[in-house]
């Protein structure tokens, strides 16, 4: 079969909505498929958004026999055959309007571009053969704004054979986007509250420069150099393996994230627990408190208390982590059971 | 700095990516830049969507990239404050409008409205380009007829033109300046 992956990308900003097509790529090569894949730009400006989402419904992916799309707004793309595996909405026009995440004025301009842009979604989506999220989240946002039903098809990450367990040291491992949703800076001011000797190890790569100088800052305001890593830069795929192998938690507490996270999973294939707050969205479909890790409130006292938990009671951490690799069967995130569904 | 080239395809066509988009991207990779590759599908049949494609390119948006080398046509239509682009008229059909490689047989193809429409964004695109390259004296003999400014000739490296002796590298370089 010809399968065409649609998405859309930020040039040189890389993160899960990339590595879900890149990881479905080679699987259905495997599997005898040709595959052709349909990057687009986007830009997710409120005056510029609308010509672009013009520019996708004039993508000519014919050739293809199906096709596959991916990050907003690739699900404006026609196809006769098209499957939708939508990973969110282009937010600030959904859940997000009413928070400090929009940056333009809720005025009669821009609440009719997000009308427009409702209406768009909603009959493109509508011309979909089958809709497919990456959470109950986001399933949930699909029938709330745009009436759509969809089921939820978990994402797994690749290869997860290079993720293991080797020991528990006194590291809590933060391994994501280094950007301000994922709010890595929390964690930073919980450590000035630790009562134990846990560390904290926060990496990962950002589009932007002032985030990371935040954290750098907050590190040094704290006087917590020699407890905190901070590596703002991309971490290897065999290193980050291996820094969870060793580590004794992993944190993942983005707000309101849309699905679980890639980081939750990679965690949990390392048997081990995962740190996250009651406000991170589609990562609470995974980790239940005390079974799969530990939720608390977003605020460094509560984050605090959780790592001094973690620290000290072993057995219970231990225990954690066991369970979180096992959720992973319980959710069916199985690539076979993905490809099965997309291509049914 | 980060170097995006942009390129047009006709999916599952195949075709000759390969002879200039790897190698350069390569290149770009070994001179130390963040490197990437978009290839954007068109489609050129039939003539009734010429006009549509053309729009499509010019409303994309590009952000995060420092350096935009846009390959051919239509990929030159996209719009970025730095872009170079390089068009082949060797190795590569330059699948350029009618309208604009030979005037007089425009309305041939698509409605006259829509080529002119068609040479002059194309005009606009190119006009925009920090540096307008092609691959051969024929290439440039054509687009200078259209007084797009500077139009340097830079073959393909190792190219059917018998540039071997130019390499990837310098070519590069030349792309980036």
């Amino acid at each position: 079969m010809k399968i065409a992956l649609c998405s859309t990308v930020v040039p040189f900003v890389h993160g899960g909505a990339r590595q879900i097509v890149d990881w479905l790529e080679p699987l259905l090569l495997e599997h005898g498929h040709q595959v052709e894949r349909v990057d687009l730009p986007e830009v997710d400006s409120p005056e510029l958004l609308y010509r672009q989402m013009s520019a996708f419904r004039w993508i000519d992916v014919e050739a293809a026999d199906r096709i596959i799309c991916f990050r907003p707004q690739s699900h404006l793309i026609q196809h006769p055959h098209k499957v939708l595996w939508f990973i969110h909405h282009v937010r600030v026009f959904y859940d997000l309007w009413d928070t400090p995440y929009r940056w333009f004025p809720d005025d009669d301009r821009h609440r009719a571009i997000r009308a427009a842009v409702h209406a768009a979604d909603t009959h493109a989506l509508g011309e979909a053969k089958a809709v497919f999220t990456n959470s109950q989240v986001v399933s949930d946002r699909l029938e709330r704004y745009n009436g759509v039903d969809s089921e939820v098809l978990y994402p797994p990450i690749f290869d997860p054979d290079r993720f293991s367990f080797e020991h528990f040291n006194d590291e809590i491992v933060y391994v994501a986007r280094v950007e301000e949703p994922k709010r890595q800076v929390l964690l930073v001011e919980a450590m000035a509250h630790v009562k134990t000797a846990v560390r904290l190890r926060i990496s990962g790569t950002t589009p932007g420069r002032d985030y990371p100088a935040q954290i750098d800052r907050r590190i040094d305001e704290l006087g917590l150099r020699s407890r905190v890593i901070f590596e703002n830069r991309w971490v290897h795929e065999d290193e980050k393996a291996r820094q969870l192998a060793q580590c004794l938690a992993a944190a993942y507490l983005p707000l309101d994230e849309d699905s679980y996270g890639y980081s939750t999973l990679e965690a949990a294939h390392s048997f081990k627990p995962i740190l996250t707050t009651s406000d991170s969205g589609g990562v609470l479909e995974f980790v239940a408190h005390g079974d799969t890790g530990l939720v608390v409130e977003p605020t460094p006292l509560a984050l605090a208390g959780a790592m001094d938990r973690l620290f000290q009671d072993r057995l219970a951490t231990e225990r954690m982590g066991r369970a979180a690799h096992a959720r992973i069967n319980e959710l069916g995130i199985d690539w076979s059971r993905v490809i099965e569904r997309l291509l049914a | 700095m980060n170097v995006l080239i942009v390129d047009s395809m006709t999916p599952f066509a195949g075709g000759d990516h390969d002879l200039v988009v790897e190698p350069l991207a390569g290149e770009l990779v070994a001179l130390g830049h963040d490197t990437e590759v978009l290839r954007i599908p068109i489609s050129s049949e039939p003539a009734e969507r010429a006009l549509s494609q053309v729009l499509l390119m010019r409303w994309l948006e590009i952000e995060y990239v420092y350096h935009v080398i846009a390959l051919g046509y239509p990929a030159c239509l996209v719009r970025h404050e730095r872009k170079t682009v390089w068009i082949h008229f060797e190795n590569r059909s330059p699948q350029l409008p009618p309208g604009f490689l030979h005037p007089d047989s425009a309305g041939a193809h698509v409605n006259m409205p829509s080529a002119q429409t068609m040479t002059e964004t194309l005009k606009q695109a190119l006009t925009e380009a920090r540096n307008l390259f092609v691959d051969s004296p024929t290439g440039q003999e054509c687009l200078l007829r259209h007084s797009l400014g500077a139009v340097e000739v830079l073959p393909i490296p190792n190219g059917e033109t018998g540039d071997a002796t130019r390499s990837w590298a310098t070519s590069a370089e030349e792309l980036l300046r």
